[in-house]
């Protein structure tokens, strides 16, 4: 079954315009690829459609009738119906030409959440439009592949954007993937499919949950002379960036404005407010399955809402070191953590750390629930 | 810099409208394609193009036939059809006709969906074929020249309206269609690029469809099977029995009857009579071929391609054969002018020969063109008698009386005629000055004058056919005009009272000669019908033409009419036939032999005037070498220097030139060379791949200050190879 996937990924016949360049080919035994272009079955890229079938069992008619009644309307006839065939080859060919396409998924998704994946084509002809594309895609889990359509003709030099939408089911890794550009352009006599199989991975985050928590548990609210890295009206000196227009005079930072010639005002840091420390302890024999998925959905939301509020310091997973969340970059690597987090056995505990109080820490509820602890007291629930 | 479509395009409901009038189109075109077919379903054919022509003018109309019509109409055709194939088979073609037409009105009227449609253009490929293969006829091209792009634009329609399953079962909305509105968006639709492209995809079709037929391999088939060859029957002039009146019947047809290709014009030495059918038999105005000629032995039965003769002394008229076309509908038997070295069908053919009178027939009369070829052809005035004659020789021997009974050749002399009748013949024929002479030349030449000075020609003859007497012997007496058949009827009675056996003969006399394509073509009111009298001295049958304004009574006289030439727009359309016919349908193997021939021999000619030319060269160039300082040499060194110099010099000044052509020709500054190609390279540099920088420098070159080409090239030469380079990558 693997070898059948790689090979259907790996898939191109003799129409696909890179069948003979060097190094696409891993194939070389002979029979096999001579086999291959014979009965190509499922992988086959290009199909005869119903009208195909009819064009060639007409032809096979009018030329059995042609050679047995010496016609030359018969003969006249039948290089027409060949001569279409190899006009439709022809303008399906100049169809595909220059035409490319990528596929970009979504930046970032969580269970449940309607994702939306589009396919950007783009004609790069300098005078003939494409029509009639049409694509396969389809994600993980998705039993059908979705038909996907471009309904007007892509001009020279025009490009469009095809959508569709999904929603995974679970956290992990995503696969959303397209199967090359099909059409049946222009008489519709084969469906001929250009290009390989292309599939990219998404990490799907935790699904948002609701919970209880009680923010100043610690009653740590805030904490003159330390500072955060975001800007504000603190006194330490954050950043310098260039004077706009309402900047108090004040904060113009003279000996850079000298040296660099141009007016440029000084950035504070934020005076802070005291936060919180996430400590995820993924122990398999603390978690069920279930409640593991809930576990990480908490630590998403609970991580989102205090990120959002200012007040998430550093989140620590498995033991590691913890990791400063000083912005979105940050936090999103943390919930591609969350993403790919598994239960444990026996994971390294984080080591104690004397300076920074409001560690968050999670133990398990009867009933399948999520008690949130701040400094070992319960604060929430989920 | 897009080249993006600006026109109008056409929605997926105009598009549904559009091809279901496309439909109704083929529908139409089906039963023009059928209508040409003489089989008897007339009727459902006019009832067909009436449907079809509702379809098309009032859609809205036939899309309110309420749907449950439909559940009903499959099986009551079905029906129908099965009783007409019941009723009338063995014949098959007719009622197949019939089921086709009641097929296609079904699909123009029922709802369609993509296989519907497809059946639609299936059903009317199969009329057209049928018909072109039945009628061989030049209007098959016409029809399948139109089919090709409505065909294909209908398969495209229908793959641009592919969208999966749930296209195929589109209801069409013709609340608000109006014909003024959909054409007024086709048009909107149409641009010069898209007619343009159809006009190559259409000469792409044409030109790979030529050159298929002719590469498509043919075989010598001796056997081909005969496929739908249709009989009918043959004009009334030309048939076994032929009455007063029948073949001037057909002059007033002024369609094409023959066309002849032969090698030229010259080949025309004297006025050609098409000989059809010899009819030996008299009876109250009627003359027939008698039983013994159309029975064995006097006629034989064969199956053959080629039919070889031995008659034929000398070479023929021009080294070519002659290819003759005939008409279909006209006659079973072959129009030759005499005698020939051998005929050659297109395929094996059921061929009757009479070959006591020199007539070659078919079986049956067809009602397509028929086509043979006549090889070293005999513009015969007399016609060797036969071992069949053998009797009549001896029968003049013994001085030839009145009524000789038996079959062929004794119906020669036979009268039939009443005693009243016979002594109105013989006041006639006394009459005649022969001198003494028993002459069938000065026989024929005596009674020619006879008939020109007491009769005129016209084709309304007084002849009184109830006066009780045979009515051409009532002619002689009581008539003063007449048509062809008078004239030769009064000569072969003349003439058998005399004691000459004479026969009638039918066909065609004359033609004219189309100078487009040059070839000969012989019309339906050239037919005709002469005589042909027995001249026991040299013992053989001598033409006699006894219709007046046809040359001279001596009947040994070799009489030329003055060509008539044909031209205008009608031989044009005659033309094109004649070229459909030569190059399509009588193309075949000897036809595709001759073509590589020809194509070997021009490479070899070719070749061998490239290597005469090389040789020259050489020649040339070892007379410099060894010659140097000859004078014709040291000139001929300085022209090539000074045509180098020159060429070179006009290179390098080649934009500097342009430019003052430019400024000269005073066009729009938007026009400088400079700036166009730099349009060019922005263009090709929209793409991506190019540097920001070298995309900034061509536009200052495309709309910033004028510059030279001379400044300009390095920015191009730049962004060639970064193009370049992108397309490397």
């Amino acid at each position: 079954m693997a070898d059948a996937s790689r090979e259907m990924r790996r898939w191109h016949d003799w129409t696909d315009p890179d069948f003979f360049s060097p190094g696409d080919q891993e194939e070389q035994r002979v029979v096999p690829l001579f086999l291959r272009q014979i009965l190509p079955r499922h992988l086959q890229r290009t199909k005869l459609t119903l009208i195909g079938w009819l064009l060639i069992l007409v032809a096979l008619g009018m030329g059995t009738a042609a050679y047995n009644t010496s016609s030359n309307i018969l003969f006249m006839t039948l290089s027409l119906l060949l001569s279409s065939l190899v006009l439709s080859g022809l303008l399906s060919q100049i169809n595909f030409h220059k035409l490319s396409w990528s596929l970009q998924p979504p930046e970032h998704l969580q269970v449940g959440e309607t994702g939306m994946a589009e396919v950007v084509l783009e004609n790069k002809k300098r005078v003939f439009p494409s029509m009639c594309i049409a694509m396969q895609a389809g994600s993980t889990g998705q039993k059908t592949m979705l038909r996907l359509y471009l309904d007007r003709a892509l001009g020279a030099g025009q490009s469009s954007r095809l959508e569709w939408t999904f929603v995974p089911s679970a956290r992990g890794r995503y696969e959303i993937f397209l199967n090359g550009l099909e059409s049946m352009f222009p008489f519709g006599f084969i469906r001929k499919v250009v290009g390989r199989r292309e599939a990219v991975s998404i990490l799907v985050w935790p699904a948002r949950t609701d919970y209880e928590f009680g923010f100043a548990a610690g009653g740590w609210r805030f904490q003159t002379g330390f500072s955060k890295r975001q800007a504000g009206a603190g006194s330490d000196l954050l950043n310098l960036r260039h004077y706009e227009k309402g900047d108090p005079p004040r904060l113009i930072h003279w000996k850079a404005s000298a040296r660099l010639n141009k007016l440029m005002t000084r950035q504070l840091a934020q005076e802070g407010e005291s936060g919180y420390h996430i400590n995820l302890v993924p122990d398999a024999e603390d978690w069920s399955a279930a409640q593991f998925e809930r576990l990480c959905s908490v630590v998403c939301a609970l991580s989102e809402d205090l990120f959002r509020a200012g007040r998430l310091e550093t989140v620590s997973v498995a033991g590691g070191d913890p990791l400063p969340v000083r912005g979105l970059r940050e936090l999103h690597s943390f919930f591609d953590q969350l993403a790919l987090l598994a239960p444990l056995n026996h994971p390294p505990q984080r080591a104690v750390l004397p300076a920074p109080r409001n560690v968050i820490s999670f133990n398990p509820l009867r009933e399948g629930g999520v008690s949130i602890h701040v400094d070992g007291i319960q604060a929430g629930q989920a | 810099m897009s080249t993006a479509y600006k026109q109008v395009r056409l929605n997926a409901e105009e598009l549904h409208q559009l091809k279901q009038l496309m439909g109704a189109l083929m529908a139409l075109l089906s039963f023009w394609a059928l209508a040409s077919l003489d089989v008897g379903s007339g009727p459902v054919i006019v009832l067909g193009i009436g449907v079809a022509l509702l379809a098309l003018v009032f859609p809205g109309f036939v899309s309110r036939i309420p749907a449950i019509t439909w559940r009903f109409a499959g099986p009551s055709i079905f029906l129908v059809i099965l009783v007409d194939f019941g009723l009338h088979l063995p014949e098959f073609i007719s009622p197949l006709v019939r089921m086709v037409v009641l097929l296609i009105i079904y699909r123009v009227l029922a709802p369609r969906n993509q296989r519907e449609d497809l059946q639609v253009i299936l059903l009317c490929l199969f009329c057209l074929v049928v018909s072109g293969v039945m009628t061989v006829s030049l209007l098959f091209a016409v029809q399948i020249v139109l089919f090709t792009p409505l065909a294909m634009a209908l398969l495209f329609i229908i793959c641009l309206l592919d969208r999966g399953e749930n296209s195929r079962t589109h209801v069409i909305q013709w609340t608000h269609f109006r014909w003024s509105r959909l054409l007024k968006r086709i048009w909107g639709a149409f641009d010069l690029r898209v007619v343009l492209l159809s006009a190559a995809m259409f000469a792409v079709v044409v030109t790979v469809s030529t050159l298929l037929f002719i590469l498509t391999p043919r075989f010598d088939l001796n056997r081909a099977i005969p496929f739908l060859e249709m009989s009918t029957d043959a004009q009334s002039g030309f048939d076994e029995t032929v009455r007063l009146g029948d073949v001037s019947k057909i002059l007033e047809d002024d369609s094409v009857a023959l066309r002849v290709d032969l090698p030229s014009m010259d080949a025309l030495s004297e006025e050609p009579y098409w000989r059809m059918l010899v009819l030996d038999e008299y009876k109250d105005g009627t003359f027939r071929v008698s039983d013994s000629l159309k029975t064995r032995p006097l006629r034989s039965f064969t199956e053959k391609r080629v039919l070889a003769s031995n008659r034929v002394s000398s070479p023929g008229r021009g080294s070519e054969p002659w290819t003759i076309f005939m008409e279909g509908g006209i006659s079973r038997y072959l129009p030759v002018p005499g005698d020939f070295s051998s005929v050659r069908f297109e395929q094996t053919k059921d061929v009757e020969l009479v070959e006591g009178v020199h007539v070659v027939g078919l079986d049956s009369v067809g009602q397509s063109v028929f086509s043979f070829q006549v090889e070293d052809l005999q513009f015969n005035r007399r016609f060797e008698a036969t071992d069949v004659d053998a009797a009549l020789v001896t029968v003049g021997d013994r001085e030839l009386s009145g009524e000789a009974p038996g079959g062929y050749p004794m119906t020669t002399l036979q009268l039939g005629l009443s005693e009243e009748s016979v002594a109105i013949l013989n006041r006639i024929n006394e009459q005649f000055d022969l001198a003494g002479s028993a002459d069938a030349a000065v026989y024929s030449q005596a009674a020619t004058d006879y008939l020109w000075q007491n009769f005129r020609y016209s084709l309304a003859p007084d002849v009184n056919r109830f006066s009780g007497r045979d009515p051409v012997v009532d002619w002689l007496e009581n008539g003063s005009q007449g048509h062809c058949e008078l004239f030769a009827g009064s000569f072969v009675l003349l003439a058998r009272q005399a004691g000459f056996p004479a026969r009638m003969v039918v066909g065609f006399a004359s033609g004219s000669w189309n100078s487009i394509e040059d070839f000969f073509v012989v019309r339906n009111r050239d037919a005709h019908a002469w005589v042909e009298i027995f001249d026991p001295a040299q013992g053989n049958w001598l033409r006699v033409d006894p219709t007046p304004g046809r040359g001279s009574s001596d009947p040994e006289m070799v009489f030329q009419r003055d060509m008539q030439f044909e031209s205008g727009l009608f031989a044009w359309v005659d033309s094109l036939r004649i070229q459909w016919y030569r190059r399509i349908v009588n193309f075949e193997q000897e036809d595709q032999v001759e073509l590589a021939r020809g194509l070997k021999d021009r490479i070899d000619r070719t070749l061998d005037h490239l290597k005469n030319q090389l040789a020259d060269a050489w020649r040339s160039l070892k007379g410099l070498l060894l010659s140097p300082l000859d004078r014709g040499n040291i000139r001929a060194v300085m022209a090539l220097l000074v045509f180098v110099i020159a060429g070179v010099a006009l290179w390098r000044l080649r934009f500097t030139l342009l430019e003052i052509l430019h400024k000269l020709s005073g066009r729009r500054a938007s026009l400088d060379p400079v700036r166009l190609r730099a349009a060019r390279y922005l263009r090709r540099a929209q793409t991506g791949g190019v540097a920001e920088p070298l995309v900034r420098e061509l536009q200052a070159l495309r709309f910033g200050p004028a510059r030279t080409m001379k400044s300009a090239l390095p920015v191009f030469k730049q962004a060639r190879r970064a193009i370049r380079r992108r397309k490397e990558v």
